[in-house]
C-alpha cells in the first residue's frame, strides 16, 4: 500500500513537470492543436468521399462509420496524452545508452517509461472526439441504453490497454533494432488499420485482426457495443485479451532487458 | 563528362547508404501496404452490386490503389525533413565545400532511396494483385514508356517541391509543423486517398492548380487506362511544366537562402 502511495506521488510529479514543459513552448502548443484538428478533418474528408458514392460499407452507415472514427480518435488522443510520447523516447534512450539511468532508478522501469510525459496538447483532440461522437449519435437518432454506454467505455478502456501494450512492445524492439529509427510507424500502421470497420475484411483477415493483431478492439468492437450489436460473451473475451496483451507486453520487456547491452558504457 | 562520372559515383554511395537502412525502408513500406489493403476492401464493400462508381469498376479501383502505393514509393519525396535539419544544424557547410553542386547530391540521395523503396515494393504489389484477383477481375495495366516517363516526371515534380519546401529552413526556426501541414493537401490531391474523379467538384478543381496531381495521380491514371491519347500527352506536358516551375522556385529560394545561411555550429 505504501508502494502505491509512492507511485501516485511520483505520477503527480510527472504531471507537474509535463505542465511546466508545455507552458514553455506555448506557440508550439497551439500549432500542435491545429495540426491535430487538420488530421481529423483529413480523415473525415476521406469518409465523406467514400459516402458520396454509397450508403454503407460492409453494413456500416455513414453515421455509424463516423461513430467508429470518433471512437478511434478518442482512444488515439487518450493514448497520446498519457503514454505515447514517453514510450516513443525509448529507442533514443537505448541508442544513447541513457536507458541505464532509468534502470538504476528505484522505480519500475515500465512505469517510468510509460507515464513520464503527459502530453496536454491532445486534450483538444479529446474534446473534439467526444463532440464528434455525440454528433454521430444525433445523426443516427439513437439513444444508447445506460448498459450500452457502460459497455462502450469498458471497451474503450480495453482498446486503450491493447494499443498501449502494442506500442510498448514495438518500442521494446529497439533493444535489438538499435539503428531503426522509425519503429513508431508500426503503431501508426496498427491504428491505421482500425480506422475502418474490420467487417470490410474477408473472414481470414477478420480473424487475424481480432485474434492475432487485435485491431478490431480499437474501434470496431467498442462501437458495436455502443450500438448494441456486440454479444456479451465476446466482450468478456475482449477484457481477457486486453489483460493478456498487457501481460505479454510486460513479459516481453523483461525478456528484452536481458539482451540490453548499454550502448555507451 | 566529368560531371556524369561524379553523378555515378554519388549514386553508388547513396545506393549503398540506402541499403544500410533497409529495415527502416521495410517499416515505412508497411504504411503503403496497409493503405493498398484497406482502401480497396472498403470500396469493394461499397459497390453493393453496381457496376461502376464514378466510372471506376471494381477491378480498376483495386488496381488503382495498388499502383498508387507502388508509384508513391518511387515518386513522393520527403527530403525536406533531413535537408532542413542539415541546414539548421550547419551540416550543409561541408557539402558546400565539395566539388559537386549540392543539388546533385540531393538528387542522387533521393532517387537512390526511392528506387530501393520501389524495388522492395514489387513483391508486395504482386501479392496484392494476386489477393484481389480472387475477388474481382483486375484492370489490364498499360505500363508502356509513356507510363514510365510520367513516373519519372512525377518523381522530379515531387523532388523539386520538397526541395523548395526545405529551403524554408533558411528563414524559419520551426519548420516541422509547416511540413506536417503540407501532408494533408498533398495526400488528398495527389490521388493517394482516392481517385480524383471520385472527389467533389471543388476538390477536383483544386487538384488542377496544385502540383500534387502531377506527382502520382497522372502516372497511375495512365497505368489503368483512364488517361489515353491526346489527354494523356496533355497531362504529361503539364507534368513537365510543373517540373520547370518547381525547379525554378527551388533554385530561387535556394540562392536567396544561401545568402541568409550562417553555418551554425561551424
Amino acid at each position: 500500500m505504501r508502494r502505491l502511495g509512492f507511485y501516485w506521488r511520483l505520477y503527480k510529479a510527472f504531471i507537474r513537470a509535463s505542465f511546466v514543459r508545455e507552458m514553455e513552448f506555448r506557440a508550439n502548443f497551439w500549432a500542435k492543436m491545429l495540426y491535430n484538428a487538420l488530421w481529423l478533418g483529413f480523415f473525415l474528408a476521406t469518409l465523406k468521399i467514400i459516402f458520396r458514392h454509397t450508403d454503407s460499407i460492409a453494413g456500416w452507415s455513414e453515421s455509424e462509420a463516423l461513430m467508429l472514427a470518433a471512437t478511434l480518435y478518442f482512444i488515439d488522443a487518450l493514448i497520446s496524452t498519457l503514454f505515447y510520447f514517453g514510450l516513443s523516447d525509448l529507442p533514443t534512450l537505448v541508442r544513447q545508452g541513457t536507458l541505464d539511468f532509468v534502470l538504476f532508478k528505484p522505480v519500475d522501469s515500465q512505469f517510468w517509461l510509460s507515464l513520464r510525459r503527459i502530453n496536454l496538447d491532445q486534450l483538444g483532440s479529446l474534446v473534439v472526439a467526444v463532440l464528434l461522437g455525440v454528433y454521430a449519435l444525433f445523426q443516427l437518432d439513437y439513444t444508447p441504453s445506460l448498459l450500452n454506454v457502460a459497455l462502450y467505455f469498458g471497451m474503450v478502456l480495453t482498446g486503450v490497454l491493447i494499443f498501449y501494450s502494442f506500442h510498448f512492445m514495438m518500442m521494446t524492439l529497439s533493444i535489438w533494432l538499435v539503428r531503426v529509427e522509425n519503429l513508431w510507424v508500426l503503431s501508426d500502421v496498427f491504428a491505421q488499420i482500425g480506422r475502418f470497420p474490420t467487417d470490410v475484411f474477408d473472414r481470414v483477415l477478420r480473424r487475424v485482426f481480432t485474434y492475432v493483431l487485435p485491431v478490431a478492439f480499437l474501434a470496431t468492437i467498442p462501437t458495436q457495443a455502443l450500438l448494441g450489436k456486440a454479444s456479451a460473451g465476446f466482450l468478456w473475451f475482449a477484457v481477457a485479451w486486453a489483460v493478456g496483451f498487457f501481460v505479454m507486453g510486460r513479459v516481453f520487456w523483461k525478456f528484452a532487458l536481458r539482451s540490453y547491452t548499454s550502448a555507451s558504457s | 563528362m566529368r560531371l556524369l562520372s561524379k553523378l555515378i559515383a554519388l549514386l553508388k554511395i547513396y545506393i549503398a547508404d540506402s541499403l544500410a537502412y533497409r529495415a527502416s525502408a521495410f517499416i515505412w513500406m508497411l504504411t503503403d501496404v496497409v493503405h493498398c489493403l484497406v482502401m480497396p476492401l472498403v470500396w469493394l464493400s461499397a459497390y453493393g452490386g453496381r457496376e461502376t462508381i464514378a466510372g471506376y469498376n471494381p477491378g480498376e479501383m483495386v488496381t488503382y490503389y495498388v499502383m498508387i502505393a507502388f508509384t508513391t514509393n518511387f515518386i513522393v519525396s520527403h527530403l525536406m525533413w533531413d535537408l532542413s535539419m542539415e541546414i539548421k544544424e550547419g551540416m550543409l557547410s561541408q557539402w558546400l565545400l565539395r566539388p559537386v553542386p549540392v543539388v546533385w547530391m540531393l538528387f542522387a540521395r533521393n532517387i537512390s532511396w526511392r528506387a530501393m523503396r520501389m524495388v522492395l515494393f514489387v513483391p508486395v504489389a504482386l501479392l496484392a494483385l494476386w489477393y484481389y484477383s480472387r475477388f474481382t477481375a483486375l484492370s489490364p495495366l498499360t505500363l508502356g514508356w509513356a507510363f514510365w516517363l510520367s513516373v519519372l516526371l512525377g518523381h522530379l515534380v515531387s523532388f523539386w517541391v520538397a526541395y523548395a519546401l526545405a529551403c524554408l529552413a533558411f528563414w524559419l526556426q520551426e519548420t516541422q509543423s509547416v511540413f506536417s501541414l503540407y501532408y494533408a493537401p498533398m495526400l488528398l490531391l495527389s490521388g493517394w486517398v482516392a481517385p480524383i474523379a471520385l472527389m467533389p467538384g471543388w476538390l477536383q478543381a483544386l487538384a488542377v492548380v496544385f502540383p500534387f496531381r502531377y506527382t502520382t495521380a497522372v502516372p497511375v491514371e495512365i497505368a489503368i487506362g483512364k488517361l489515353q491519347g491526346e489527354s494523356m500527352w496533355l497531362e504529361i506536358g503539364l507534368q513537365a511544366v510543373w517540373v520547370l516551375i518547381g525547379a525554378g522556385a527551388a533554385q530561387i529560394l535556394w540562392r536567396k537562402g544561401l545568402r541568409q545561411y550562417t553555418g551554425v555550429g561551424m
